[in-house]
């Protein structure tokens, strides 16, 4: 018999989502957990709107359910390596806007919840 | 009563916020009494509730907790358990098309002989892959990830065990085709390999940017098709090189072996001094 399949194509934001929920059972009680704030970075193709639905049905039926899923977008910032350039960056070019030299990357990679609020 | 900590009274006390989070608190002004405990990072005593408040008694926890830290641990065993036993891994990640099977079959051919070769092939479906590998006579351990889009260091974990591996044991984990998921996350591998044709377009690297950042080594594949389209190579690697100035670089053609020597032996050697590292002999 053809079994009927729940079609989800898998996000990465759906593994995101899995994880999310799995740190925040094992840490809390999750039935009294309210909120759950989030630090995405930009650089990481990790779209919100994706990991806020993912999330949503991830908890769902669990004692997580319920819980709102805050999303903190952290914006892509670096340190020249040449110049003393430091600063936003638009888009993902690693290039110094003022030299034009390579860029370290300080932040937009941020991957962690960094705020759980329980009742 | 504090809405970040919970604590019952209605003291001044510092909850170390950074400066970047900008919510207030809103329910009451600055007020003053004395905890008697200092406060733990995660402060996960229960709150002591003002009886008579009709608000709901909120308590803040603030986190560092990193969402991929299960995976991260899972791919240091992994890693630790490949040290073990003086096995190394790559991890292949590509677009569908890209040329990673085509490519691993040349590497299976040129050093199959002399270093013993295992695969882990991850594919949402099918094991046409894998079948493909088998031919070569190599060891091949087939993944499906269903829907899944990448493979995980649990998965991989998983089939490590499957393997046959031994001291020089070569491991390649062919991923799901995949730009984007595949980047997120560790396997436990030595080196990120990523596989992009020339007939992707230069401008990958742009449209891509983390993968072209957390890889080690491109491999262009599919190089002798260049003369079929209107760009030349150094449009590929200046565009992968703004992303990636790290980033090694392998024009190659697997199926006309063109440019195969120096990637096979960066292989050999990373693989190598990896071991070197880990058991100093």
């Amino acid at each position: 018999m053809r079994r009927s399949r729940i079609y989800l194509q898998r996000m990465h934001e759906l593994s995101l989502a899995e994880s999310i929920v799995e740190i925040v059972t094992e840490r809390t009680d999750a039935a009294r957990v309210r909120r759950i704030r989030v630090e995405v970075g930009r650089a990481l193709s990790v779209v919100p709107e994706a990991l806020r639905f993912c999330f949503e049905v991830v908890a769902r039926g669990g004692p997580l359910q319920g819980a709102e899923i805050e999303i903190e977008e952290v914006p892509i910032s670096g340190r020249c390596r040449s110049c003393e350039w430091e600063g936003f960056l638009e888009g993902f070019l690693p290039l110094c806007p003022r030299c034009a030299g390579g860029v370290e990357m300080v932040s937009g990679k941020e991957l962690r919840i960094s705020e759980v609020e329980v009742v | 009563m504090c809405a970040v900590c919970g604590c019952g009274s209605h003291s001044e006390h510092s909850h170390g916020h950074h400066a970047s989070h900008s919510y207030a608190h809103e329910q009451h002004e600055p007020h003053v009494h004395e905890h008697r405990e200092p406060h733990a990072r995660e402060d996960e005593r229960a709150p002591e509730f003002d009886r008579g408040e009709a608000e709901e008694s909120v308590r803040r926890m603030r986190w560092e907790a990193e969402i991929l830290s299960n995976n991260d641990r899972i791919a240091q065993e992994n890693r630790d358990y490949l040290a073990g036993l003086g096995a190394v891994a790559f991890n292949v990640i590509g677009s569908p098309g890209s040329g990673k099977t085509t490519l691993l079959e040349e590497i299976i051919r040129a050093l199959g002989r002399e270093h013993p070769i295992a695969i882990l092939e991850g594919d949402q479906e099918t094991d046409l892959d894998a079948e493909r590998i088998r031919r070569l006579g190599v060891q091949v351990f087939q993944i499906n990830t269903g829907s899944g889009c990448h493979l995980d260091a649990r998965m991989v974990g998983r089939s490590l065990p499957r393997l046959d591996l031994r001291p020089g044991s070569l491991i390649f984990v062919e991923n799901v085709g995949n730009l984007v998921c595949p980047a997120l996350f560790d396997l436990g591998e030595h080196a990120k390999i990523l596989v992009t044709a020339v007939t992707e377009g230069p401008d990958k690297p742009l449209k891509y940017p983390h993968i072209f950042r957390e890889a080690h080594v491109l491999a262009l594949t599919k190089t002798d098709l260049l003369p079929h389209l209107d760009v030349g190579l150094h449009a590929y690697v200046e565009n992968a090189r703004r992303i990636n100035p790290h980033l090694v670089i392998f024009p190659v053609s697997s199926t006309r072996n063109l440019g195969m020597r120096p990637l096979l032996d960066w292989i050999v050697r990373s693989a190598r001094a990896e071991r070197v590292a880990f058991s100093g002999a």
